[in-house]
């Protein structure tokens, strides 16, 4: 399954479309852990980024697949939110053909990120860094650990961030908590 | 700002910053074989079949890029080691560029894979060119860390706001003629810092800088619409691809030459021996065939002719999963494609070409380029200290342009026939009408 075919499957899975580029970003970090596909993803700023998403993302917007607006937020920053537009739509059903184990898969992680976290990108940032830290070091560790560890990949993550990304992946199943 | 004494060993004039002081040491540099080749290496390949003054060559740019990283590390507060690091950096940044510049990376991508990059062949040639070591003397780590570690140094010469394009968009702009290149590189400047997080430090723009950072981000893409993406040169820059794979099958350029894996130190010796002209003379004097027909036709601008194009979005092609289709082609479905053409026509597929542009994308280099780096994100500090992502926020954003094009391009009397098969194959109209 090819990236942009992803991305696709996540806005199919959330008609009323997704805010912010960072928020598509993690949801592509966890399907891509979902399916063990490697999409490119790296440490950075706010956490996994992949370049091959971002160049895909607006591939499809220029492609006419993916419809994407902007608006002023209370805090006069301009968010951009991305929802497929009627070929999406055809392409998605397309996808979900071709992909009848994965998609699913998709739907389910961004559902439950949609329900869990209301798509906020500060949360999903948080969840993708703890995982990412889990999965570059392969061991269990404790919230204490998990902020030293994260200082390796210059993320600064508080216990209180370290708490809401563990919920969040622990209701994606994506980790075990004790 | 005044110059440190050690950088005023000599002096170089340029056209867009005046003189570039420059050390000892950098003046050595200067004068190895690896820099002085790319005097003959044009930055924007065959451009000058459309701007006719765009022969500038990758060494000014090497030396505007080290002027441009030095002013940087000033504003940012450079120790006198690291500066001096990142300005060797700068000026060697494109020593491992092949001839005709990034048109040269396709053949080496169908040698060495798909994950090529000139950026290896540099790290090869700073790690084991003779000459070059010599001048860097016990640098030589440390300019090779800023290739190959993610640090402020390196962000400095490689990310999105690096000095490396901040040249080459006024210089290109510059011998072009083009005016949409131009940005406030001042402001730019004045305005960068540093963001610190954890271990690391990250460049970043105060929120005073940001008009400035948007007029960037515009005359990126301006100068990608009007200057990189010009069909002409596109055509020519395929025309000389075309040369090179007939080249490889005459044999008389060997498969070897263009292999990083086997030999290095042979492959150094005989990369350093390809520039612009040497390539054309060795094709030229060697070939029998049709590469020598194309590099003839590329010198006497008796180039390809466009005979087909449809940009692929909903308007041009309406059937989603067909705008799909196209989009995904990958290299052998477009040769194949030429191929088809070509026998339709009778032609030599060498002839024919099959193109998908690949349109900058305003936030970011053109879709190919993002696919084969890592992008790093542009911070902008806002007047409360707090960090966002100009990306996020930037209101210039990528709807409503077309990311991909296809082109077919034929010579001049088979435009009409290369059309009407095009359409056929692909199952659209062109938008060209011949």
């Amino acid at each position: 399954m090819e990236i942009p075919d992803i991305l696709v499957a996540i806005l199919s899975a959330e008609p009323e479309g997704i805010d912010s580029r960072t928020a598509i970003q993690k949801l592509g970090y966890f399907v891509s852990v979902e399916l063990q596909k490697d999409a490119g993803y790296k440490a950075d700023f706010y956490g996994p980024f992949s370049s091959l998403v971002a160049a895909h993302l607006q591939a499809l917007v220029g492609l006419d697949f993916i419809v994407e607006k902007k608006r002023q937020t209370i805090h006069d920053r301009i968010m951009y939110s991305y929802a497929l537009t009627e070929d999406g739509e055809e392409l998605a059903q397309n996808v979900e053909e071709e992909y009848p184990t994965e998609c699913p898969i998709i739907k389910e992680v961004t559902t439950k990120c949609g329900k869990i976290a209301h798509y906020n990108f500060r949360v999903l940032s948080w969840a993708a860094k703890v995982h990412f830290v889990l999965a570059q070091t392969r061991r269990a560790m404790t919230d204490k650990e998990a902020m030293e560890a994260s200082r390796l990949f210059n993320w600064n993550l508080s216990k209180r961030q370290i708490e809401s990304g563990a919920r969040l992946l622990s209701a994606l199943g994506l980790i075990k908590t004790r | 700002m005044l110059l440190s004494s050690i950088y005023r060993s000599k002096f170089v004039r340029c056209p867009l910053y005046g003189f570039i002081g420059l050390s000892n040491r950098e003046n050595r540099l200067l004068n190895t074989i690896a820099m002085q080749r790319l005097s003959r290496i044009k930055q924007l390949a065959h451009t000058y079949v459309v701007y006719p003054s765009a022969v500038h060559t990758r060494f000014e740019h090497s030396l505007g890029t080290l002027h441009l990283a030095d002013r940087v590390c000033d504003q940012l507060g450079f120790r006198k080691r690291e500066r001096k690091v990142v300005r060797i950096a700068a000026l060697l940044h494109d020593v491992g560029q092949g001839p005709f510049s990034h048109v040269w990376d396709e053949p080496m991508r169908w040698i060495n894979g798909e994950d090529y990059s000139h950026e290896d062949v540099t790290k090869l040639i700073i790690e084991s060119d003779t000459e070059i070591g010599r001048a860097l003397g016990n640098l030589r780590s440390k300019v090779l860390e800023i290739f190959t570690e993610d640090t402020l140094s390196s962000d400095v010469i490689s990310s999105d706001l690096d000095v490396d394009k901040m040249d080459y968009l006024r210089r290109d702009s510059y011998h072009t003629g083009v005016a949409y290149g131009l940005f406030d590189l001042e402001r730019i400047i004045r305005t960068l810092g540093r963001m610190s997080e954890v271990g690391r430090d990250y460049l970043a723009v105060h929120e005073k800088g940001k008009d400035a950072l948007e007029s960037y981000r515009l005359a990126r893409y301006a100068m990608h619409m009007q200057v990189y993406e010009h069909h002409a040169r596109i055509i020519a820059d395929d025309m000389f691809i075309k040369a090179i794979k007939s080249a490889l099958e005459e044999g008389c350029l060997a498969k070897e030459e263009l292999q990083i894996s086997k030999d290095q130190n042979a492959f150094i010796d005989g990369f350093l021996k390809l520039d612009d002209f040497s390539i054309q003379h060795r094709i030229l004097e060697g070939s029998t065939g049709i590469a020598k027909e194309l590099i003839e036709d590329i010198r006497n601008r008796k180039l390809l002719k466009r005979a087909f194009k449809v940009p692929l979005t909903q308007r041009f092609v309406k059937h989603a999963l067909r705008r799909r289709e196209l989009a995904r082609m990958n290299r052998n479905d477009i040769e194949s494609a030429e191929e088809k053409i070509a026998k339709e026509l009778g032609i030599d597929p060498a002839y024919v070409i099959v193109h998908l542009q690949s349109v900058e994308i305003k936030l970011y280099d053109s879709f190919e380029q993002m696919l084969r780096k890592k992008e790093k994100n542009i911070f902008v500090i806002g007047a409360n200290g707090e960090p966002s992502l100009l990306d996020e926020e930037s209101p210039i954003s990528a709807s409503h342009d077309p990311v991909r094009r296809l082109y077919v391009f034929c010579p001049e009397k088979y435009k009409k026939k290369a059309r009407e098969i095009a359409e056929d194959k692909f199952k659209v109209k062109s938008v060209l009408s011949n």
